[in-house]
């Protein structure tokens, strides 16, 4: 996917079907649903073994510079599949003390758009509410942010191999990002 | 009671509350006596090993530590490679306030408060880049990138008798640097950088002066918000390998860090700390790793790059057996040099991040985060180094999320009306008077107080009683 969310794959968007596009919003449904009930486990089988998953940071940059609010040089997060599987892992340790107890998520996926597609993935796009809370406070943090994913189709399904994660934060809200986006 | 997210509600109050109280006011304004009444006890306790909670959560205290710590302390604000070409620019804080840290038409490196003399707007808007001048978009004020008033709407009209010398930026006295770190001091009196860094000015130059070009970022910083007391993140940084292998645990249960006792404070832990009483200190250890790789945990060749002979016998001699778990150079600059495996079949990588916190009141602050490189190192091991800190540190590194949660108790302690009725201090003990396997070493051939053990609280006391004097001098 380009910098504005345009397609490189070689259908356009108006050529696509209804049922690949309802599939793409049931994946990723799906895969909130997941990590809101905490099943990470189930999650981690929605990704593909090869999956690049990266958190660009973002810069507060002029009028006329936004190009370079995410210009590539830096990030919060450069993940694989044996990473996250390592990140889910910690989750079942015992230990992970930021996340028990556990905070209560829900996410919002809207937005979503098809924007292209080649017969074996296909690009999709997102938008993300997360809302998050623990303990006993009223007090909660919303983490915001726009996706851009390939799903792969496989024999089981589609799968994830690819997210770029664009959050609308220049100083993130939460201490610590102990969770999935 | 400490939860991963709380704690916001009572934060808001708190910030209210030093809005609306002002130092004139500290006579009654705050529960437990005035401020300096209050800062005259903290002598007595530190001696016993103990530090009254009220520390962590006044805002008075906050706004004290502002003008008596912030606005006097050299503080770390950029990198030079961040900013290697007249006119380059990035933002930066010192405290609340915000600053164009710019390399000048001239080469010289600057701190330019970022606020308008005319009206108090924001002259430069975007976190980073390169400009000839900074112009106010409300009245059109503008200024060199040296900071000089440059010129206004109509001058011939408008401005005929203005004294334009007068009516550059404000800019922070002092800026000067130390291996490519940029720092800055409000003080107009502030010692020199090499005198206000002490016995640590050697030790960074066996930290960052093991190759001729140095280090460099390795991408943007990372900025995220933590609600928590600045200091807590000061004292961890300068000696807590006490918590690692608890806290930490997960890292050895993934295996991102096996033998998580390794990093600890216990037998089989670092190898000691080394403080100063300016309050600066670090935590060594003798290796994480085994041959082939280097002490400082850098493979072989990285360790090929090093050119040890720039540095004096005693450093060399310092290099072949210690390296720097981690640093804090007072008030809130840290470093952190450790392996990490962002996966476990990936191997270790090591990795050094340097950090400031700075303060937005007595429970809350925002780290900035740098990782780097070495300029001599390949991409693929800065590369690799660079994911390998972004998965242990950072609001992302499973690491540091856990620490992010224990920090919020001591502020919600400090502002506690019970724990203020019942006097509760918190405990520095560990390792005083004998209490613990930790002693000063009468044979340290290096600068600085060294321990025996990290088994102590010594350079947390020695941080404390800095503070103390500098919140006591007006």
């Amino acid at each position: 996917l380009t910098a504005n969310l345009t397609s490189n794959l070689e259908s356009p968007a108006g050529d696509l079907s209804l049922e690949l596009q309802s599939r793409c919003a049931r994946f990723l449904h799906r895969e909130a649903r997941y990590l809101d009930h905490r099943q990470f486990n189930d999650w981690l089988s929605l990704l593909a073994e090869d999956l690049l998953y990266e958190m660009p940071i973002r810069l507060t940059m002029q009028a006329g510079a936004e190009d370079r609010e995410f210009d590539g040089n830096g990030f919060h997060m450069k993940e694989t599949y044996e990473s996250m599987k390592m990140r889910v892992h910690r989750m079942y340790s015992g230990h992970a003390y930021a996340e028990d107890p556990p905070s209560r998520t829900q996410r919002i996926v809207a937005n979503i758009d098809v924007l292209g597609h080649d017969g074996a993935e296909t690009e999709v796009v997102s938008n993300f509410l997360c809302y998050r809370s623990a303990g006993d406070d009223t007090a909660h943090d919303l983490i915001a942010g726009e996706r851009a994913d390939v799903l792969r189709e496989t024999a089981s399904g589609l799968r994830l191999a690819r997210r770029v994660v664009r959050l609308a934060h220049t100083t993130l809200v939460p201490p610590n990002m102990a969770l999935f986006l | 009671m400490v939860t991963a997210v709380g704690g916001r509600c009572e934060q808001i109050e708190v910030r209210r509350m030093t809005v609306s109280v002002s130092l004139d006011q500290r006579g009654g304004a705050t529960p437990g006596g005035g401020i300096d009444e209050f800062l005259a006890t903290i002598e007595t306790d530190l001696r016993q090993g103990t530090l009254p909670v009220r520390v962590f959560g006044d805002p008075e205290i906050y706004q004290l530590e502002l003008e008596r710590i912030f606005a006097k302390c050299w503080i770390f604000v950029a990198l030079e490679a961040e900013i290697p070409e007249p006119g380059d620019y990035v933002l930066r804080y010192i405290g609340r306030d915000q600053f164009i840290i710019v390399r000048d038409r001239d080469g010289v490196v600057r701190a330019l408060f970022n606020k308008c003399r005319h009206r108090g707007s924001q002259v430069c808007r975007s976190e980073r880049g390169t400009a000839t001048h900074f112009t106010c978009p409300y009245h059109a004020w503008s200024y060199k990138n040296t900071g000089e008033w440059s010129g206004a709407p109509y001058r011939t009209k408008a401005y005929k008798e203005l004294a334009a010398a007068e009516w550059g930026l404000a800019s922070a006295p002092h800026v000067d640097s130390v291996h490519g770190l940029i720092f800055a001091s409000l003080d107009a009196a502030a010692p020199t950088l090499d005198e206000y860094l002490g016995g640590m000015r050697w030790y960074l130059d066996a930290i960052f002066g093991l190759t001729p070009t140095g280090m460099k970022p390795i991408g943007r910083p990372q900025r995220w918000k933590v609600q928590a007391n600045w200091k807590s993140n000061s004292e961890q940084h300068m000696a807590d390998a006490y918590h690692v292998p608890f806290l930490h645990h997960s890292a050895e249960d993934v295996g991102m860090f096996p033998g998580i006792e390794r990093g600890g404070a216990g037998p089989e832990g670092v190898s000691r700390h080394v403080f100063f009483d300016e309050g600066h200190g670090m935590i060594l250890n003798q290796g994480y790793l085994p041959a082939p790789w280097h002490t400082t945990g850098y493979p072989p060749d990285v360790a090929a790059t090093f050119e040890l002979d720039r540095l004096s016998p005693e450093q060399r001699t310092w290099v072949e057996q210690y390296s720097a778990t981690t640093f804090m150079i007072f008030p809130n600059l840290g470093l952190v040099r450790v392996p990490s495996s962002p996966h476990p079949q990936a191997p270790p990588s090591v990795f050094t991040y340097l950090r400031t916190w700075q303060p937005l009141g007595p429970n809350e602050y925002v780290n900035s985060n740098w990782t780097l490189g070495w300029k001599s190192a390949s991409d693929q091991f800065n590369d690799e180094a660079y994911v390998a800190a972004l998965s242990m540190h950072g609001p992302t590194g499973i690491l540091e999320s856990d620490d992010t949660v224990v920090f919020q108790g001591a502020p919600n302690a400090g502002a506690s009306v019970f724990a203020r009725k019942q006097g509760l201090k918190f405990n520095y003990q560990l390792g005083l008077n004998g209490m613990s396997d930790y002693e000063l070493d009468p044979t340290w051939p290096f600068p600085g107080h060294a321990s025996t053990t990290a088994l102590g609280e010594a350079p947390q006391r020695a941080f404390y009683h800095r503070w103390l004097e500098e919140m006591r001098r007006p």
